[in-house]
């Protein structure tokens, strides 16, 4: 066999033109030509294909047209894997779950399995039920594992069979910690570990110099161990962080603020309440969010008629936000000593203050 | 090392050993440490009952192991391969080993090794792990083995 395909081999490669009007490298790997599969693939992997970074793993996993080489393998479905595509994610996790010409690493198969989950792998939403079921070197996890064992179900009947029952302990209020954050062209992809049932996800741009404010955020609530968004807004300067919440609503436990560049921290989120028919009330809140908001804060103004019977005043939803909350009293008029603070559970974000305008009287 | 290698190395060495699946790979592992910490060991394991085609709650973690280990893609193939033990006559052993091994590729399909990646084949009393006299019993031969490329 060998004698007839290297000249020929040697004919396509002097031709570029010739090999590209005959096919890609997934045509002669239908083939089974896989000396020249391999050959087209190199070219389209140099010009950026995911799929062909792939089918390169592929015949190097397999010791197809070349010596089996696993490192290679691997070398090239991370390629792959690292442009997103779901496949050579799944293969990379399961080199590293399985330990192949190297040791195992589970923290990196749970962090490329998620990946693949994330985009809907059915082999890889049941594998890492899997690995959070066993805790088979990582922390045992039987929410996260009934979790991704629920997303497979549709489609693997093993997974339907999986019956796991949950201790309900009263949960440890604890942050979680982000394994994996990269912000795309299309959206975000966020990879935790938690504890918690659920955590909440908050995804925000951050005003850039000069601009007054911005509405761009977003916010979602989890109980998987990852988020994929698509159709989000694409920002250098977004940052996010992921909570778990209390399960009576009282407190949060956070990641610190995160972007691209690494932490950065917040002071704190703000909202002003104005009624609009009260002359001057929304300008004097504008000057007092200007001058938060060069302190680092970041304040939205809201619209609201004035409360029947309530007097001015601040509120927290969160144990841990009575500091903030404190502090931001000292920057504004109080019509007595201090203007009161309360905490009202439900119906803010973890950090966010509520500053009352509206009921000034 | 390559399938038949590995396959006598087993054979071999459960002569010697206790049967039972974790001593019988501890063993091949500990016989070539070189070999098994660089290279992939394509084979598992899963037993039986005497007459029975039915897998076991304790043996389906072998299936899971499988399936953490498989990777995706064309050109990887799973071969399934039943056997039994010498007790009943060769044709009813042959279709045992036959269902026994259908029934681990179905579980394997379960757990979302695509069908198109499978080979299924029915040893029967050919091609024992262990050589025994008919009519005995042994549970080394009453396997599914699991291995890919």
């Amino acid at each position: 066999m060998r004698h007839f395909t290297l000249p020929l081999a040697a004919l396509v490669a002097l031709c570029p033109l010739l090999t590209r009007a005959q096919g890609t490298g997934a045509d002669a790997f239908e083939n089974r030509d896989f000396i020249t599969a391999q050959e087209r693939w190199l070219e389209e992997a140099r010009e950026g294909s995911a799929e062909a970074m792939l089918g390169l793993g592929l015949l190097a996993d397999r010791g197809y047209g070349q010596g089996r080489d696993q490192d290679m393998a691997l070398d090239w479905y991370l390629q792959a894997a690292t442009l997103g595509l779901a496949e050579a994610q799944f293969n990379v996790a399961i080199m590293y779950d399985a330990g192949l010409g190297r040791p195992r690493d589970a923290q990196q198969a749970q962090l490329w399995y998620t990946r693949a989950a994330l985009r809907g792998h059915t082999r890889a939403q049941y594998n890492l039920g899997l690995l959070f079921e066993t805790g088979d070197g990582i922390p045992q996890n039987l929410r996260q594992a009934a979790y991704w064992f629920a997303e497979a179900t549709p489609e693997l009947p093993a997974a339907a069979e999986k019956t796991i029952s949950i201790e309900l302990a009263p949960d440890l209020l604890t942050a979680p910690a982000i394994t994996f954050a990269e912000v795309g062209s299309t959206g975000i992809e966020l990879i935790w570990n938690t504890s918690a049932p659920e955590v909440l996800v908050e995804v925000a741009n951050l005003p850039e110099l000069g601009e007054t404010d911005t509405d761009d955020e977003y916010v979602a609530v989890a109980n998987g161990s990852g988020l994929l968004t698509v159709d989000m807004f694409q920002s250098d300067g977004a940052v996010w962080r992921v909570s778990s919440i209390a399960a009576d609503g009282s407190d949060y436990m956070s990641t610190d603020w995160q972007s691209s560049a690494g932490e950065v921290p917040q002071a704190g989120r703000i909202t002003f309440v104005v009624d609009p028919d009260i002359s001057g009330m929304e300008a004097a809140a504008n000057i007092f969010a200007s001058q938060l908001r060069d302190d680092g804060f970041r304040v939205h103004v809201e619209r609201d008629a004035r409360p029947e019977a309530e007097n001015y005043y601040i509120s927290y939803g969160f144990a841990s936000d009575l500091e903030t909350a404190s502090k931001i009293a000292s920057y504004l008029p109080a019509a007595g000593p201090v203007v009161p603070i309360k905490q009202v559970v439900g119906g803010t974000l973890p950090g966010e203050i509520v500053v009352h305008f509206n009921a000034y009287r | 090392m390559n399938i038949q290698k590995a396959k006598s190395l087993m054979v071999a060495l459960s002569l010697i050993a206790t049967p039972g699946l974790v001593l019988a790979q501890q063993t091949a592992t500990e016989a070539t440490p070189a070999v098994a910490q660089t290279q992939e060991t394509p084979w598992l394991k899963v037993y039986f009952e005497s007459g029975s085609a039915a897998i076991s709650a304790d043996q389906a973690e072998t299936l899971d192991r499988a399936v953490r280990t498989f990777r995706e893609g064309d050109p990887f193939v799973m071969i399934v391969a039943g056997g039994a033990d010498k007790v009943g006559d060769p044709s009813q052993n042959l279709n045992l080993s036959l269902q026994r091994a259908t029934a681990v590729a179905t579980a394997l399909n379960n757990r979302g090794i695509p069908i198109e990646r499978l080979q299924v084949l029915g040893r029967g009393n050919s091609e024992l792990q262990v050589a025994t006299p008919d009519g005995v019993a042994e549970e080394e031969n009453r396997v599914v083995e699991i291995s890919w490329r």
